[in-house]
């Protein structure tokens, strides 16, 4: 799974129609519970770039995205954010994640 | 808005009038408090420890159990307002949902405390908190 900074984001959501970037820190326990869970997800969903994000790494990113908790999970297509969901439950993810893929 | 879908939010409120001018639009106020760290010992010290989860009023009334006494305040909404921010991080559990916030100055955590838990990891240390209990009407 890819990670990006504030440096590297806009050129992730260019090059990727449909994608999904989890936001999460070092401090933060539940992101170690849903880190996995996520990227155990990436090989259900193909056509979903996946990505990781540090809210520490990449304040300007996660702000401008109104990120304020973590884990916060956002999809995206075609660069515009989709949906999103906060906390480290699996059926949050899936539930995004399944809109995005039935997108387009 | 709480929601049972969305049991807490965080808003942005550009001093602490403002805060306590919108908490009070929620129910009744039945305790204001600060937050943060004070004495040496006992609650409100500087504490150097974490704060498991929990429901507010849960520590109070099993202590006036304790006591033969009953701790009679329904606390259906705690409203925290960041006077100062600081490093220590706030934990939330709802359902079987868990999440972490890192309140910033002029930031208010607004939850049910009914469905949600709340904790801290890392010690009070400069963070200051205005806190609000509501019972709904």
């Amino acid at each position: 799974m890819r990670t990006f900074n504030d440096n590297t984001v806009d050129s992730f959501l260019d090059n990727n129609d449909k994608c999904v970037i989890m936001f999460g820190a070092s401090w933060c326990g539940p992101c170690k519970v849903a880190k996995p869970r996520f990227e155990g997800l990436e090989k259900d969903y193909p056509n979903i770039a996946f990505a990781y994000c540090d809210v520490d790494e990449s304040q300007k990113t996660a702000q401008s995205l109104g990120v304020m908790s973590v884990p916060t999970f956002i999809t995206f297509f075609d660069g515009s954010d989709v949906q999103s969901t906060i906390g480290a439950n699996g059926d949050g993810m899936k539930n995004i994640l399944d809109k995005l893929a039935s997108m387009g | 808005m709480l929601t049972t879908d969305d049991p807490w939010e965080l808003m942005d409120f550009p001093n602490a009038d403002e805060f306590l001018k919108y908490v009070i639009t929620l129910g009744k106020p039945t305790e204001v408090s600060i937050v943060g760290a004070f004495g040496k010992e006992g609650r409100g010290s500087t504490q150097d420890m974490d704060l498991p989860l929990h429901h507010d009023g849960d520590y109070s009334a099993r202590k006036a159990a304790e006591k033969g006494l009953t701790f009679d305040k329904k606390i259906d909404i705690v409203a925290l307002y960041c006077l100062k921010e600081g490093n220590s991080i706030t934990n939330l559990e709802w359902y079987d949902n868990r999440g972490c916030i890192t309140l910033k100055t002029g930031q208010a955590l607004i939850l049910d405390n009914k469905i949600c838990k709340h904790g801290r990891t890392g010690a009070v240390g400069d963070r200051l908190l205005l806190r609000v209990w509501i019972e709904k009407q």
